[in-house]
């Protein structure tokens, strides 16, 4: 996704990590109980994994976070009266860097003076599974939160269904 | 299975924070189609900006820019 966010910045689209609760908390990076703890915790995110964008710390109750279905790593594209465009459940480079073009391509069509209005569309994307890097990142949180994944899915995943 | 039932506002502190990845504790909160439809007009967020410390408004940061993009996530 940094590399999408650089993409786009010089199309003029603004690109945001939204920090919410933990999804796998372990012994290593434990639960929040307090919102200082939550800053440090996105601070290490920031250090550990590198994300170039800007932060944002949601509330500790995460009330944004909840408002938009509160799903671990959804991703929402915004447009500038703020109302959504685009949301998926899960997040994935290709399909957000899809949105945008398409997105971008209206404003153009707009802007050549094209009437155009929006309709509501569902619609399955695919994103490619990457094991090995979901159980690095899983380990940072500790032994238990690969325990409790593994507990929930079974150590053989992503065989089956997620 | 995901929860269906409508939105009423933010679960409590604790089921939120929860301490364990268990279905019991993580299911709940899968309420992608609760979030609110495309197009509609949204309430608005204030956040901690991690960079600076200050507090930012979610309605601010969009008339930023024509798109905003935000993913929603954590270290874990």
């Amino acid at each position: 996704m940094n590399e999408v966010a650089g993409r786009f910045a010089e199309r003029e689209v603004g690109s945001y990590f939204i920090y919410t609760n933990e999804a796998h908390p372990g012994e290593l990076i434990p639960h929040h109980t307090c919102l200082a703890q939550k800053l440090a915790q996105a601070r290490m995110m920031q250090e550990r994994i590198g994300d170039t964008r800007p932060i944002l710390v949601d509330t500790l109750e995460g009330d944004c976070h909840q408002y938009f279905g509160s799903m671990p790593n959804m991703t929402w594209i915004l447009n500038r009266a703020g109302r959504p465009q685009y949301a998926s459940d899960w997040t994935d480079s290709g399909s957000v860097a899809n949105a945008l073009e398409y997105y971008l391509g209206v404003a153009i069509q707009r802007r050549g003076g094209a009437n155009v209005t929006g309709f509501n569309v569902r619609r399955l994307d695919y994103r490619a599974r990457n094991r090995e890097r979901f159980f690095e990142v899983l380990e940072l949180g500790g032994r238990a939160a690969v325990e409790q994944f593994e507990a929930m899915f079974g150590p053989r995943w992503p065989e089956g269904d997620e | 299975m995901p929860n269906t039932e409508p939105y009423k506002g933010p679960d409590s502190l604790a089921n939120y924070n929860y301490a364990e990845f268990t279905a019991e504790n993580f299911e709940p909160l899968m309420r992608f189609e609760q979030g609110p439809p495309p197009g509609s007009l949204l309430r608005d967020f204030s956040f901690i900006s991690l960079d600076s410390g200050e507090s930012v408004s979610m309605q601010e940061i969009c008339r930023r820019h024509p798109l905003s993009v935000f993913e929603f996530g954590s270290v874990t």
